[in-house]
């Protein structure tokens, strides 16, 4: 009877499995993984942190293992109107959920990698002005009213919370790495934004002002990492665009790459590599490259036999996202040495 | 449940060697350790983060702490287990420790399946 009871349970769960909408499509490529979601698409911008890659696809939340292939839900979004762009660190991913209606409030979650355990970091009925970040131990939020926004630190483990900072014109970037936090204020959504960097060692701030900020420039997909913001800066008037880093330490800024605005996609970095993807030769598809700071020439990482939409890096493991929605998939590879 | 003296063998059991008494004996047995195994399962379910009591006398006990749902879950069903074999004359005890074990057993193997997918 035991036997019996047991084969229904596991064979209710295997019917059950084979009829959920949230399992991607995930196969082996020469250079790594391929994975597609073809019932509900992908949403936002992947997040690669180690071996681990995990991304959204309509309510649901997904963390790959990307050295076996075996992929995790990990928020089913259950009643959630809206999801937010996940962000992963070495050993959690972070990721925030809206549900709809008249009690509409938001909740952030972490996942560890390690215990695959699940925590709500935050259940809240304030907005979220930007999607939440991690960094090492710690998750990073801004969430605020109509009238006045904050950006809370939690320690994932511990659940321990501490505002770093108030105001009513916080937004709309949130970056942080094991060393610094970086915060955009801006009184309009049109109007120049200016930032501040908190040392998170010493609890001091400043304000940071980026070469070409003041030129009108559009500063998009910031990045931050070991120190350095990384960005896609396009020219609105020349139309054209270039990826630069900008190390917070030394305020030494250079150039990585150049080209005519949308044509560049990117950066992903991770501190040691910026990542972007480029028109490949011939105009078909894209091509992913890389740089590494320490030196050496750019290099070719991939072919994408589409229009790549992010790329992003994480220590010998790269990633690009294809495309957009149901027919969107993301690839993986290893960096090459 | 130390009697396990033969009672009436039903034809197939009596064909296995094996009397009504002693197959409520294992059946009753496998049901608590079932019970256990689910009690363990949902802590640790619970502890993942990816499931919540949908059993209202159980959520209350789990609120209370762990202690308190661990000697409810266990007092029940070991009460429940003494009363069937109390009533092991009965052809509706062993029917009882048939249904609830296979139930229990595919409960069990579910969660065990689902929490290993998390």
């Amino acid at each position: 009877m035991v036997v019996c009871g047991a084969i229904l349970g596991v064979a209710g769960f295997a019917v059950e499995q084979a009829h959920a909408n949230w399992r991607p499509h995930v196969t082996r490529t020469a250079l790594g993984w391929q994975a597609s979601q073809p019932h509900v698409g992908i949403d936002f911008e992947p997040a690669l942190a180690g071996d681990h890659l995990a991304w959204q696809a309509g309510p649901y939340t997904l963390v790959m293992d990307l050295s076996s292939g075996k992929v995790r839900l990990v928020g089913a979004g259950g009643s959630a109107q809206s999801v937010w762009p996940v962000a992963a660190t070495g050993g959690d991913t972070v990721w925030a959920e809206t549900s709809g209606g008249a009690g509409r409030d938001t909740t952030i979650y972490a996942y560890d990698f390690a215990t695959r355990r699940r925590q709500v970091l935050l259940k809240t009925a304030a907005d979220l002005e930007a999607p939440p970040v991690a960094a090492g131990s710690t998750a990073y939020w801004l969430s605020g009213t109509s009238s006045t926004a904050a950006v809370t630190a939690c320690d994932i483990s511990g659940g321990r919370r501490r505002v770093l900072a108030v105001g009513s014109d916080l937004g709309p970037f949130l970056l942080a790495d094991d060393s610094f936090v970086v915060w955009s204020r801006q009184p309009r959504p049109s109007a120049p934004f200016a930032m501040t960097v908190l040392d998170t060692a010493s609890g001091a701030t400043s304000d940071l002002t980026l070469p070409d900020q003041s030129s009108g420039a559009v500063f998009d997909t910031p990045i931050l990492a070991n120190g350095t913001l990384a960005w896609l800066r396009i020219d609105k008037q020349s139309a054209a665009a270039a990826i630069t880093t900008y190390d917070l330490r030394t305020l030494a800024a250079r150039e990585i790459v150049g080209g005519p605005a949308g044509k560049l996609v990117g950066p992903g970095f991770d501190g040691a590599t910026v990542v972007w993807a480029q028109p490949a030769d011939g105009g078909s598809g894209d091509v992913v490259m890389g740089l590494r700071l320490s030196g050496g020439p750019a290099f070719r990482i991939a072919v994408a036999p589409g229009d790549v939409s992010s790329v992003m890096v994480s220590g010998s493991r790269v990633a690009w996202w294809v495309g957009t929605g149901p027919r969107s998939w993301i690839e993986t590879a290893r960096l090459p040495r | 449940m130390s009697d396990l003296a033969p009672s009436r063998p039903a034809g197939r059991l009596a064909r296995l060697g094996i009397s009504r008494e002693q197959l409520l004996f294992w059946l009753l047995l496998e049901l608590w350790v079932l019970n256990a195994a689910d009690l363990l399962l949902t802590h640790y379910a619970l502890w993942l983060g990816f499931a919540t009591e949908s059993n209202g006398v159980m959520r209350y006990f789990l609120h209370e702490g762990t202690l308190a749902a661990t000697v409810f879950k266990i007092g029940i069903v070991s009460a429940g287990v003494l009363l069937l074999w109390r009533l092991r004359r009965s052809p509706a005890a062993l029917l009882a420790a048939v249904l609830l074990t296979g139930v229990l057993a595919a409960v069990v193997a579910y969660q065990a399946v689902w929490v290993a997918s998390l």
